[in-house]
């Protein structure tokens, strides 16, 4: 497998030099962590980690029918900054068993970000590959995008994301309509295990939407479905799912709605009854600059439907599914400023609106020179016992909790980009 | 007979004059349509001095511009290296951003006329590189007749600009302007523009070295155009959100 990263790496700075088609860059990041037991936390001991982490591009366009990028990842984690150490508070037998494969480095990871290529023909683009979906308006958490790409805090700062294999197909009918189609070749868990029924059609996932572009607004509409294998079972959903901007003054509206057909787990039949509620889950926002005092204002609310309620938040599936947040209702505020020059701060709160427990994002960060980034990062997590950020979740119903969010953590990066 | 003669000499003289004394209607008319051109794709860097007398950049933009005639423009920075790939589509209702890394097309809120350009404008303003004629945004007068060319002093005939006054020079050679003064509310100009240095791409004479000195921050940003291509070919369909970034 490194063989294959290192023929990859030295192929695309060959062609880098030679052709002015080939743009290539990257970033490098180290960063330090430390981790202090939550006010209602459990934990006596602090706990530190550490990573650096590296991604090299590159984007070919050799014409404008044309079009490829593709991205190497290098991390290496320890402590706190791997999820493998993270999760040794969970109480759960290790997820892998590190002593398997004899001078395995666990600590060290290669991956492939995105490779895609894309062509354009007439009036449509068709793009193969591993490809970044990014459907939904919103800009934290966006419901329609059934990808299973990473979200989270990151998602803010619009770094990189992992593409999922596939094939996509944008066709432009007018100036004033488009339609985009996607087929992955795998089901979005992600779980890296092999099945032979992973490639039955049955358990491919794709998605179809139609966009109206307005005057000030978009509205797209359309339909997706969701696959995820786990324990030699398949679950599929299927979504009708629409999504809005609207351009308001110097304001921009952000809405977006998926509603899950009532099919059963396998998705091979209805069920009876379903709750409505559970069915739908949606996302509205604004981004809006006050000019006034140069703030950069986001602001949006999500409704899960199949979220918990206080008390009973199921926090297997931030280990299986990769959810990021076990409740319904949220709401998020970020506010950032450039100060001077060289400075940036940020503020960012994220509250379970049912539970009233959050989080608290403070970021600055010092450019000194160009492309030279550090940053500072203070992660506070609050709420009561109920609450999802500020007490205990079930892991196992009745046997075993886990506290999610239960250090303050505090971090420090420098990023190079090159 | 002398008198007459007198007479036609003087006749001949005041018409010469009167011909060779153009109005500011006319020359701004001109420096305008000199200005116009159907589509401009430009490479640029723009080299910001955080103070007036610094020797060496505090930051540099590298960047290719599309612009149609309507004024709607795609810019995609190539350099700083963090923001490589990055395309921002402008038009009336706003702005989209393309994230290279995300794959995804953000919308985002249109930002004051007169701030920098996307932050990375230095002390040029979206207004300051606007493509709409001088002589439908300001009502100008001439103010002096150099030997080179003309100043003149213009006040906003729009609500939405923001600068009360502004005197340009002309150049008789070219009409292109070599200086322009932007005031707001006050005697002293808060903005000066210095256009160094002008070059002829595809047979149409455009500014290539411009300096823009802010001073009432005491800053200044110089932008050097290395390549343009002007009344080429370029598809309107770019410019529409349903295509871009694609």
């Amino acid at each position: 497998m490194k063989r294959i990263f290192v023929s990859m790496f030295l192929i695309f700075c060959m062609l880098t030099v030679f052709s002015e088609a080939f743009s290539a860059g990257g970033n490098i990041k180290g960063e330090a962590m430390y981790a202090i037991p939550g006010w209602d936390s459990e934990l006596e001991d602090s706990r530190a980690g550490s990573a650096l982490q590296g991604l090299l591009y590159f984007s070919y366009e050799p014409s404008e029918k044309i079009r490829a990028r593709g991205e190497i990842g290098y991390s290496y984690k320890t402590g706190y900054a791997h999820p493998l150490g993270r999760y040794e508070t969970t109480g759960l037998p290790p997820a892998v068993d590190q002593s398997l494969i004899p001078g395995a480095d666990y600590r060290q990871e290669l991956s492939i970000p995105q490779l895609w290529a894309q062509y354009a023909f007439g009036s449509g683009f068709i793009t193969v590959g591993k490809l970044p979906l990014g459907w939904g308006s919103c800009w934290f958490l966006n419901p329609t995008d059934k990808s299973g790409a990473a979200a989270g805090l990151e998602a803010l700062s619009d770094d990189t994301v992992a593409g999922v294999p596939g094939v996509r197909l944008e066709w432009l009918a007018s100036e004033k309509m488009s339609l985009d189609a996607y087929a992955f070749f795998s089901d979005t868990a992600a779980t890296g295990t092999v099945a032979l029924e992973d490639g039955n059609p049955m358990n491919l996932p794709f998605g179809v939407k139609g966009t109206w572009f307005f005057e000030a607004a978009e509205l797209s509409i359309g339909a997706a479905k969701e696959v995820r294998a786990g324990d030699g079972s398949y679950r599929r959903a299927y979504y009708l799912i629409g999504d809005t901007s609207v351009f308001l003054g110097d304001a921009v509206l952000n809405g977006e709605v998926s509603l899950r057909l009532p099919t059963d787990g396998a998705g091979t039949g209805w069920t009876d009854s379903p709750e409505a509620g559970e069915l739908v889950s949606a996302g509205a926002g604004i981004n809006y600059r006050v000019e006034a005092a140069q703030i950069d204002v986001l602001a949006e609310y999500y409704y899960f439907g199949t979220g918990g309620d206080p008390g009973e938040y199921d926090a297997s599936l931030i280990l299986t599914d990769g959810e990021l947040l076990l409740g319904k209702h949220y709401a998020l505020l970020r506010g950032s400023r450039d100060v001077g020059d060289s400075l940036k701060a940020s503020a960012t709160g994220l509250v379970n609106l049912l539970d009233g427990g959050g989080l608290g994002v403070l970021e600055l960060e010092w450019a000194p020179v160009m492309d030279s980034v550090f940053t500072c990062m203070l992660l506070v997590p609050w709420g009561g016992e109920d609450s999802e950020f500020g007490g205990e979740a079930d892991l196992i119903p009745g046997v075993l909790t886990w506290q999610v969010w239960d250090s303050v953590l505090f971090s420090c990066s420098y990023v190079l980009h090159f | 007979m002398k008198r007459f003669a007198q007479l036609v000499w003087i006749l001949a003289v005041a018409c010469t004059a009167a011909w060779a004394q153009e109005t500011a209607r006319e020359i701004i008319e001109k420096a305008d349509a000199v200005r116009t051109t159907t589509s401009e794709i430009m490479t640029m860097k723009m080299d910001v001095y955080d103070r007036m007398d610094a020797a060496t950049p505090d930051s540099s933009v590298v960047l290719e511009s599309t612009g149609n005639s309507d004024g709607d423009s795609i810019i995609v920075f190539t350099y700083p290296r963090s923001v490589n790939g990055l395309t921002i589509l402008s038009k009336d209702e706003g702005q989209w951003v393309y994230f290279p890394s995300t794959g995804r097309v953000r919308k985002v809120s249109g930002a004051a006329k007169s701030g920098s350009v996307q932050g990375v404008g230095g002390d040029f303003s979206y207004e300051d590189l606007g493509t709409g004629d001088w002589g439908e945004d300001y009502a100008f007068t001439l103010v002096e007749t150099l030997e080179s060319g003309w100043v003149l002093e213009g006040t906003p005939e729009k609500e939405d600009i923001s600068y009360t006054k502004i005197r340009i020079m002309i150049a008789r050679e070219d009409y292109l302007p070599r200086w322009i003064e932007y005031y707001r509310n006050g005697p002293q100009p808060v903005k000066k523009l210095l256009i160094h240095e002008t070059k002829v791409w595809d047979g149409v004479a455009m500014p290539a070295l411009m300096e823009m000195q802010n001073l009432e921050k005491k800053s200044r940003t110089v932008l050097t155009i290395s390549d343009a291509k002007v009344n080429t070919p370029v598809d309107d369909g770019k410019f529409t959100a349903a295509r871009f970034y694609r």
